[in-house]
């Protein structure tokens, strides 16, 4: 199979499903502009048309319900956001409006939308660029909420949700969009509600969010190699709906379980599944759930703080070492924040 | 990141541009403190201690060390 970017891979469901159905529209900040939200919508301008491909002024309240009237009408917008923070002026639209009309008339109107929004880290993001806030999202009823990321889910992902006839919610990482990795040219839905095991292993499981599976990938090769222990890697990829029995079997078979969010702790996406977890495989479990996630502070600007906010693949194993009663393994001859590094802009 | 004078990108035209520029808040502001009266050599002078204080920061930061870790935490409530 052929292997191509997350970038593309947005841009490729895009192409596809625009042009399979022609209720779908695109537009927010910047869609239609010479940059095309870091090439994922280009050349849908130039193919679709500016009735299909638009960008708006920065009004994402107003824009949010602009789409829900489409959607209500039975067209398909897709809004995006370049970054999720951003969303936040939208609250009302979401929490009040786009996710209870379906409910609230008893299935009468339904709100087909997709909102694409971008979590952005390093090169000074700072507190007003960094924010993932999927808890937040999660926690509304009638909205889903999913987190691709690899190249062939974030394909996959976007065309479910375009497919869907409920509000889904995509949060791409910006960090992710340069990952290359195998996708297959025909559009394939990837099903939302549906986890996936990123790498096997009977030690622990590592439940991971976003980016945070780059870093739970490395974490399991050098605990690999330095300790012979093999952790269990589980991608959720979809927070609502979520796969609560791919995480409860493989942790049924583990007995231990760390969640690594790309989020704050405190009342976070850790908190939900430790407790389903707690619920489900209380007699399994030989430690309790450990939660990792962000510091609890607004994202610092500068690299060095910046370094101490972000959990990482060293936090992942000095868990995994207490975990299991190891001693700490040197890490000085391993190389760490190689996304971080790699990227060169711009954002 | 953000805008620049990449006019040839196709963002904005050099026209709009011009067109805005000659409704600088700045630029309007200083001829409205004249017209009030105000002394142009008093604004100049304020402007020149602006960029002044504006020049020693930007060094100030550059010639600082980078913090330390444990600052992570400082000042949050």
């Amino acid at each position: 199979m052929r292997s191509i970017t997350y970038r593309e891979a947005i841009h490729e469901a895009l192409m596809q499903e625009m042009g399979r159905d022609s209720s779908i529209f695109i537009y927010g900040i910047d869609v239609a502009d010479h940059k095309r939200i870091f090439g994922s919508t280009k050349g849908l301008l130039e193919k679709f048309g500016p009735q299909r491909c638009f960008s708006t002024p920065l009004s994402e309240d107003a824009m949010t319900g602009f789409g829900c009237g489409a959607a209500l009408n039975g067209l398909h917008p897709v809004h995006v956001h370049m970054r999720v923070d951003f969303m936040l002026l939208a609250m009302n639209q979401l929490a009040n409006m786009i996710s209870s009309y379906r409910y609230s008339t008893g299935g009468l109107c339904k709100v087909p939308m997709v909102i694409r929004a971008v979590i952005g880290k390093g090169w000074g993001q700072s507190f007003q660029h960094s924010k993932t806030m999927h808890s937040c999202f999660a926690h509304i009823p009638g909205i889903k909420v999913v987190m691709p990321s690899t190249p062939n889910e974030a394909k996959g992902c976007l065309i479910s949700a375009l497919r869907d006839d409920n509000p889904v919610i995509v949060i791409e990482h910006r960090l992710l969009y340069d990952v290359v990795g195998e996708v297959p040219a025909d559009p394939v839905p990837f099903p939302l509600g549906k986890a996936k095991v990123l790498k096997t292993g009977a030690a622990v499981t590592v439940v991971a969010v976003s980016l945070m599976n780059v870093e739970a990938i490395k974490a399991a090769e050098i605990l690999a190699r330095k300790h012979h222990v093999h952790i269990e890697v589980i991608d959720p990829v979809s927070i609502t709906p979520l796969d609560e029995e791919t995480i409860v079997a493989s942790v049924k078979k583990t007995g231990r379980c760390i969640v690594a969010d790309n989020d704050w702790v405190h009342c976070g996406f850790g908190a939900e599944v430790a407790s389903r977890i707690h619920e489900r495989c209380f007699g399994a479990l030989k430690d309790p759930v450990k939660r990792l996630g962000f510091a609890p502070v607004p994202c610092p600007c500068t690299r060095p703080l910046e370094d101490a906010f972000y959990c990482n693949a060293i936090h992942i194993i000095r868990c995994v070492e207490t975990m299991l009663k190891l001693a700490p393994c040197d890490l000085s001859g391993e190389e760490f924040y190689s996304y971080e590094n790699k990227f060169k802009g711009p954002f | 990141v953000g805008i620049a004078e990449d006019f040839d990108a196709g963002y904005r035209s050099r026209d709009e541009f011009e067109t805005w520029k000659k409704r600088d808040p700045l630029a309007l502001q200083r001829k409205k403190l004249i017209g009030l009266g105000v002394r142009e050599d008093d604004i100049t002078q304020l402007e020149k201690d602006i960029r002044n204080q504006v020049e020693s920061s930007m060094k100030k930061a550059q010639d600082a060390p980078f913090p330390d870790g444990d600052e992570l935490c400082r000042e949050v409530v």
